[in-house]
């Protein structure tokens, strides 16, 4: 019988020995060890310590406590008798201790974190696109969009389907997040319907009272089920589809304009610009098809809860970017003419918003890691925040005067006057303010964007008879506060985690 | 001293505090959850749940005595904070620099970590935990206190980002401290660490009596976990710190400390646990699902069942087993279980193995088994041999089951088998291959061990045991009394008999009690009357067939009372006394043995009579044969039934010091039970001790 383990009993029956393990625990019962502090004086490795030194080089020296030795000691098989027998220790703690207190702390440099906002050189343009291209559609439809109800249908279908779409998406990146592969597919598929419904429906209650045509209706509910489908899309990671779903109506679309709208064409680029929802709507049935049978709840009263913030402040947004344009129509102050300018740049520059809010967090993290005080952190990462706007405005800057000079060289418009450049000016503004907006929401500000963003809303509704004053008002308000906020609160190390 | 008395149900209201476990997950404590609460269905129960968002469903279905489910979201939404009371102004910053200051401090001060987390508890009643602690306030405090203790040299200096990370885990760490306590007679957190902070809330609250039972030991857990920790060293060190002093502090708080296993232990009083307050309650398995396997391969087997995985060690298994072919050439290794995902290349470098060393026509890899008790019939011995373990299922089933076991001294494994197989040490591929073959070679050694680990396995580890412990737990500690230790003398005792070969100080470690309390020379003026009044108890005992209870009885008073008698006389030979107190708990024990054998013989009468009722009833024409066989069944079993009460008085009344009850008792149990005392000499040490 060898050495080492335990013999059956001989006799009494409870008279079994066992390895020497037990016998470890007869010393008198220590008190946890004293630390010396964080770090503990090392002094040289004893020379029977120094297989397990290599062994464990890694975990020794970048071990927080003795324990933390004692369990990894003991995770790998060393047991009292080992440590008494072969180190002469009398249990795995004073094993733990000895090495702790020999070895010096000296942890290895984490791993560099992954970089969760890396992304490619052509994102900003290929999302810039996205968003600007369906913008195209519109003055294709003209034919479509005649007779009674005209604005108020297509308002009330950007309206609904922006919101739903910003609280479907935030619905979709919590249930991406945290569940299962296929559960996040599966919400977004039934939500995207359920929110095109409500959109439907939205549009249904308006024309009982405007009476638009037919063809009105369908074109709001195409723009609401385009909206969805390219949320889910987006949210999923497969943005690319929607350039498959937007093919046929741009480019039917900007034919149809640059030859000047003939007339035996319209059908053609009609039947074109409805396929892009339809094709949007298969790209989505396709992408969430069900791999497996739901097992959960669809979702939670917590999740809806969650996306409750991100639902408001779509309706508030789009109220916001739709105001000045549909005031201006429906012939309250007048067309907003730098609005209508602005608007397209506006929708393309969110491509270059999202790159500078990556930019902004990217650099914000590296901050981080490398800033020793809060005070310097502070200055640095409002510099960084300033930087970011000054990108953004720089891009949608761009955007405009070349869209600006696009169209008085075409003579869509004329020399803007000084009114209409303080229109597009103001509606810049706005831009900007939605771009921190956003980045305050993307870093958990939600409420004060909520708050600041319905009040410029507010402000702007019940001062609309004072025209361009009440946006200039309402917009440039709502920059300043937001900046100044953002200011104050993106200084705190905390946001950034 | 308090000395253990049949307690008394009462209806009480437990408040069950776990952290990721039961109800919202599947797992061995939620399941250990689950029977506890099922097998003590006149206590109510309020789980309090620590989870990760709080979006999680119930996965258990809940029995009725469970009054409500409480989950506590550690990483979801922020929780409700407190109205602020108007004009209180609580100084936020004095609160933050005491705790933050304990917490670095180089000493592990659980009275400083207390008050100051206490402090915190006071404050959330009042105001928002929340706020106070993600706060610029916070990241500075937390920055500037590492500025004053931070080493000079070897460790980088923290970033900012590592102050706030620091906050936001302790943020995060703190909300179960946050909840309003729920009230309720005992507060049972079934973790240290986290999943204690809701117990402490209670206790500190409505001064509720505390439990804390450790199926794992959390701290330990903690360190392995962070061995690949997602933060950087300086959160590390923070976040650990936090833990272990939380730890610590929970140990001395709670009023009994329950570990699921001696290992455990350990690492509880390395950490300043009161061994006076701990209390070890073993899991248990569910005998009925593991019935005594009697056949044995054809051929010598070693069966082995568990996930394959590289802290299984099947390569140590492997090697040994290739020497024990080389020996018994018929010899076969069936390895039951599968691989978990990500696992697969282990299992085909254990294949490789098996190809290399030859072995191909003897060892199997069996894949996952539907029955897991039929892994264990499978072998003639069960072998574990795992580098790191708690206390595992496998190797109590197996015994449960009536298989010798051989397992690797890590973990509780040693105290699992105790003196009813093999521990040898891990990654010792000779060793273990030493004790198969002993085992394999000797057919009455391996049926002998077989037989006492399931007669062990049935004594310590059923879950029928683990419920009443915590039963008698809870009655003690809601009518705030002090949990006994006589039981933890015989618990020590056996524990120490089957680990150190009687060393007394290793008896005493493992009780929890110092050693003169196991040599029971302490001064215990009341220990003559204590025994005269615990003698009705053990005559209830013995009457009511509860043979653990009167043995556990009957060692206290015969310790004591011979213990007192030799303590006068011998004033202070401790380790003299010390050697009689044990050798009394041996002779005691083997009465005990000798009356579950008895009682073993008598339910096996029982079994035969009712097979022969069933022949009875099926073969109609011999009924009148089959009747008179099942009254002679009911005759061999009453008459069994009576030797063992008969062999019960006789320890009884050993033990109790009654001579002549003895004497007769003796005499009696002699004329009706020669065969017993011949074959197993119980007897005689009786007669000795008489």
């Amino acid at each position: 019988m060898s050495a080492g383990w335990t013999a059956p009993p001989e006799g009494r029956s409870n008279g079994a020995v066992s390895s020497g393990g037990w016998t470890t625990l007869t010393g008198p019962r220590r008190k946890p060890s004293q630390r010396a502090g964080l770090v503990a004086v090392a002094g040289p490795v004893p020379q029977r310590l120094d297989g397990l030194y290599e062994e464990f080089r890694e975990i020794l020296e970048s071990a927080v406590d003795p324990l933390e030795i004692a369990s990894a000691l003991e995770f790998d098989g060393m047991s009292d008798s080992v440590a008494q027998k072969r180190y002469g220790c009398s249990d795995v703690f004073e094993l733990a201790d000895q090495l702790y207190g020999s070895v010096p702390r000296r942890p290895a440099d984490p791993p560099p974190p992954t970089d969760p906002w890396q992304f490619s050189k052509f994102r900003p343009v290929v999302q810039g696109l996205l968003y600007g291209l369906p913008a195209l559609c519109f003055p294709a439809a003209r034919g479509l969009l005649v007779g009674p109800g005209v604005l108020p249908m297509l308002v009330v279908a950007l309206l609904a389907a922006w919101s739903l779409s910003q609280g479907l998406a935030a619905l979709g990146f919590i249930r991406v997040g945290h569940s299962a592969a296929g559960e996040g597919e599966a919400l977004l598929r039934t939500g995207a319907a359920f929110c095109l419904a409500a959109v439907v429906a939205a549009l249904a209650m308006c024309d009982s009272v405007v009476h638009a045509r037919l063809s009105v209706l369908l074109f709001g509910a195409g723009e609401g089920a385009y909206m969805l489908g390219a949320c889910v899309l987006m949210v999923l990671g497969h943005g690319r589809w929607l350039f498959l779903a937007l093919a046929p109506g741009v480019a039917f679309g900007a034919a149809f304009l640059a030859l000047g709208r003939p007339p035996g064409f319209a059908h053609v680029v009609w039947a074109a610009l409805a396929a892009v929802p339809l094709m949007a709507l298969i790209s989505v049935h396709i992408i969430t098809r069900p791999k497996h049978p739901p097992t959960g709840p669809l979702c939670t009263m917590h999740e809806l809860l969650a996306s409750l913030p991100a639902f408001t402040f779509g309706l508030i947004a789009a109220g916001l970017l739709a105001y000045p344009v549909a005031a201006g129509l429906s012939g309250h102050g007048g067309i907003n003419t730098g609005a209508l300018l602005a608007s397209l740049p506006i929708s393309l520059s969110m491509g270059s918003a999202e790159a500078s809010l990556l930019w902004y967090r990217r650099r914000v993290r590296r901050l981080l890691r490398t800033t020793t005080d809060l005070t310097t952190f502070a200055r640095k990462s409002r510099a960084a925040l300033c930087m970011a706007v000054l990108q953004y405005v720089g891009v949608a800057g761009a955007l405009v005067m070349i869209v600006i000079a696009v169209a008085v060289g075409t003579g869509l418009v004329q020399q803007p006057s000084r009114v209409e450049l303080v229109q597009v000016a103001t509606y810049l503004a706005l831009g900007v303010a939605m771009f921190l907006a956003l980045t305050l929401q993307a870093l958990g500000l939600r409420a004060f964007a909520l708050t600041a963003g319905a009040m410029a809303l507010g402000c702007e509704i019940s001062l609309r008879g004072l025209g361009i004053s009440a946006q200039v008002v309402a917009c440039g308000g709502l920059l300043l506060a937001v900046m100044t906020y953002a200011m104050l609160r993106l200084g705190q190390a905390l946001r950034h985690l | 001293m308090t000395v253990a008395t049949p307690f008394v149900h009462s209806d009480m209201e437990i408040a069950l505090i776990g952290e990721g476990t039961y109800p919202y997950q599947f797992g061995g404590v939620s399941v250990w959850c689950d029977q506890l609460i099922r097998g003590l269905p006149a206590h109510d129960f309020r789980v309090i749940a620590l989870v990760a968002t709080g979006a999680e469903p119930v996965k258990f279905e809940l029995p009725e005595n469970v009054l409500s489910v409480d989950p506590v979201p550690l990483w979801g939404p922020s929780p409700a904070s407190p109205r602020r009371r108007r004009g209180r102004r609580t100084p936020s910053r004095q609160l933050l620099l005491r705790f933050v200051e304990a917490l670095l401090s180089p000493h592990d001060e659980k009275d400083v970590f207390g008050e100051a987390l206490r402090e915190l508890f006071e404050f959330s009643k009042l105001d928002s935990l929340q706020n106070l602690l993600i706060s610029q306030e916070a990241v500075e405090v937390v920055g500037n206190a590492w500025r004053e203790h931070w080493p000079d040299r070897g460790v980088p200096t923290p970033t900012v980002q590592d102050a706030a990370m620091a906050v936001q885990v302790l943020e995060h760490s703190l909300r179960p401290l946050a909840r309003p306590p729920v009230r309720a007679d005992v507060a049972h957190a079934v973790t240290n660490g986290l999943g204690a902070l809701p117990a402490l809330a209670c206790k500190w609250e409505f001064d509720m009596p505390m439990l804390v039972t450790e199926h794992g030991v959390a701290l330990r857990e903690q360190f392995l976990h962070h061995r690949e920790s997602p933060y950087g060293w300086a959160v590390k060190a923070f976040y650990l710190g936090f833990m272990r002093r939380l730890c610590i502090l929970c140990y001395h708080e709670a009023q009994t400390i329950a570990p699921g296993n001696v290992y455990n232990r350990r690492w509880e009083e390395r950490l300043g646990a009161d061994a006076a307050k701990v209390r070890t309650v073993y899991n248990g398995v569910e005998p009925d699902e593991f019935p005594a396997v009697t056949d044995e391969p054809a051929v010598p087997t070693i069966s082995w069942a568990g996930r394959i995985d590289p802290f299984k060690d099947l390569e140590t298994l492997i090697r040994a087993f290739a020497t024990v072919a080389g020996e018994l050439p018929t010899a076969r290794l069936r390895l039951f279980g599968s691989a978990p995902p990500g696992r697969g290349p282990y299992l085909e470098e254990c294949k490789r193995l098996v190809r290399e060393l030859g072995l191909e026509r003897a060892v199997t890899f069996e894949g996952r088994v539907e029955e897991i008790r039929d892994a264990y019939g499978a072998g003639s011995i069960v072998v574990l041999c795992s580098i790191t373990e708690g206390f595992p299922y496998t190797l109590i089933e197996a015994m449960t089951c009536g298989r010798a076991c051989i397992g690797t001294d890590v973990g509780g494994v040693s105290e699992a088998i105790g003196d009813t197989g093999f521990v040898v040490p891990p990654r010792d591929p000779e060793a273990l291959a030493d004790a198969c073959l002993t085992l394999l070679r000797d057919d009455e050694l391996r049926r002998r061990l077989g037989a006492a680990a399931r007669v062990r396995a049935l004594e310590y580890f059923t879950v029928d045991r683990a419920i009443s412990a915590y039963d008698e737990i809870y009655s003690f500690l809601g009518a705030r009394r002090v949990l006994p230790t006589a039981s933890d003398a015989l618990e020590a005792r056996a524990a120490a008999a089957a680990s150190s070969g009687g060393k007394l100080e290793t008896a005493a470690a493992l009780a929890g009690e110092p050693a003169s309390t196991v040599a029971f020379v302490r001064p215990q003026p009341d220990l003559g009357d204590l025994a005269s009044e615990m003698l009705p108890a053990l005559r209830a005992a013995v009457a009511g067939d509860d043979w653990t209870l009167a043995a556990a009885i009957a060692t206290v008073v015969a310790e004591f009372t011979d213990t007192r008698a030799e303590a006068a006389r011998a004033g202070d030979r401790v380790d003299e006394l010390a050697d009689i107190a044990l050798e009394a708990a041996g002779f005691v024990d083997d009465a005990r043995q000798a009356a579950t054998e008895a009682r073993r013989w008598a339910e096996e009468a029982v079994s035969a009579a009712a097979v022969a009722e069933q022949l009875a009833v099926k073969a109609t024409e011999s009924a009148a044969q089959a009747a008179r066989a099942a009254q002679d069944g009911a005759e061999r079993a009453a008459d069994a039934q009576r030797r063992a009460d008969l062999l019960g008085s006789v320890v009884a009344f050993a033990h109790a010091g009654e001579p002549a009850a003895w004497h007769d008792a003796l005499e009696a149990a002699r004329r009706l039970w020669p065969e017993v005392s011949e074959q197993h000499g119980a007897l005689a040490p009786l007669e000795e001790a008489g």
